[in-house]
């Protein structure tokens, strides 16, 4: 079994918005958007933190569910995303993209070599200006040339 | 594709069937309902199935699941009163108690005297079965259900040698009652309580079982009417088996002495 390959504390951050990614792909059971988030490369996510997320999406309106006989089994818990799910996700999505890319720039300013400095500047400034509700252009870093 | 592994547990293993006791009491002691219970303990259940995990594994301590599944139901400032039982319930079992307690002191004996102590004594026990209700409750709250047992067996001995000290300091007799008045006494008042708390259970169940989200909803009311009659028969039915007991040792007794 694949154990976690990112801290927890990222984990924290994104698990939600990965789950309704999943969920965007199809209604299905707990155990496959845990099998599924493993194949996708989050690692092995549990049914103690799942579950209670889903609860979470589900009382948030995000998901809804229901039971259906299962497979030589007593039943089997579906989640579907509804149109409010979908929202929450193509929006948490945007704003994730727009954090993801302004990361990627802070931490390669500080780490790429001078060569690909000028790259890395205009990379931040596109990602910068589409970005909805994120904060404009990119922060000052000190260790910057000038 | 996701397919589930291949089923390598049974349904419910011994160390998972303890898991899920934990969990239900743990759910219990945060006011959680039978039906809400129940959905939880098919999640589990269908996970480890598919996952081929135990609960344990999959879910870590129960009590800790129990608390990440009801964090945002329960909020910390809630000051309305849990399910638990309160005194003022246990103390409204007092007559059906009175009425074992003279049922059973009926056997083996031709008069039954009513002393202070004895009625300080039953009505001791109301009392601490609601605190070792409490305190195996609490105990399930935070994971330590092993020694909330052994606070409660505590408790019941307490209860117990203070009833006996009771009976053994205070022997002043109130009254004395003849064998039948105590025996018809005590079962009015254990019959009439149970008849009471039985049409009270059929006609709003006060019981919560725990019921699977397939359940049907007919049936799930039919076993909740089921628990509250069994419970209100509870206290006439030890009588009958107190008495019964008490009477067949006199009996023995006799017959040995003789």
């Amino acid at each position: 079994m694949t154990t976690n390959p990112w801290p927890g504390e990222w984990m924290r951050g994104v698990l939600d918005l990965c789950v309704l990614a999943v969920l965007a792909e199809g209604r299905t059971y707990g155990y496959a958007v845990a099998a599924r988030l493993d194949e996708l490369g989050l690692g092995t996510i549990k049914g103690g933190t799942l579950y209670p997320l889903l609860a979470r999406l589900e009382e948030a309106g995000h998901v809804t569910t229901h039971w259906e006989a299962g497979d030589g089994g007593p039943g089997r818990k579906y989640f579907a995303l509804t149109a409010a799910g979908r929202a929450a996700l193509a929006a948490r999505a945007d704003a994730w993209r727009t954090f993801a890319a302004l990361t990627t720039t802070i931490t390669s300013a500080a780490t790429a070599p001078p060569a690909v400095d000028a790259a890395v500047d205009a990379a931040a400034d596109a990602a910068a200006e589409p970005a909805t509700g994120a904060p404009a252009g990119r922060p000052p870093n000190p260790q910057e040339p000038r | 594709m996701t397919t589930d592994r291949p089923h390598t547990r049974d349904a419910h293993p011994g160390s998972d069937a303890a898991w899920r006791e934990e969990l239900v009491l743990a759910l219990r002691a945060r006011d959680v309902d039978g039906a809400r219970i129940g959905e939880v303990l098919a999640e589990v259940d269908e996970h480890c199935r598919a996952s081929g995990e135990d609960a344990a594994e999959a879910f870590g301590d129960p009590a800790a699941y129990a608390a990440a599944r009801t964090v945002d139901e329960h909020d910390p400032s809630d000051r309305s009163p849990r399910r638990s039982p309160s005194v003022r319930q246990a103390v409204a079992h007092l007559p059906s108690l009175l009425g074992l307690l003279l049922v059973v002191a009926c056997a083996g004996r031709t008069t039954v005297p009513v002393t202070v102590g004895w009625l300080l004594a039953a009505a001791l026990y109301p009392v601490a079965a609601t605190l070792v209700v409490h305190v195996v409750l609490d105990a399930a709250l935070t994971g330590r259900s092993r020694r909330g047992l052994v606070v409660a067996w505590a408790l019941l001995t307490a209860t117990s040698v203070a009833a006996l000290a009771a009976v053994l300091l205070l022997p002043g007799v109130l009254v004395t009652l003849p064998r039948t008045v105590a025996l018809v006494g005590g079962g009015t008042l254990l019959v009439a309580g149970a008849l009471v708390a039985t049409r009270s259970a059929v006609r709003s169940p006060d019981a919560d079982v725990v019921s699977r989200p397939w359940d049907d909803p007919a049936d799930v009311r039919r076993r909740n009417v089921r628990a509250g009659v069994l419970a209100a028969w509870l206290l006439p039915a030890m009588a009958v088996v107190g008495y019964a007991g008490l009477t067949a040792l006199d009996a023995a007794l006799t017959a040995l002495a003789g």
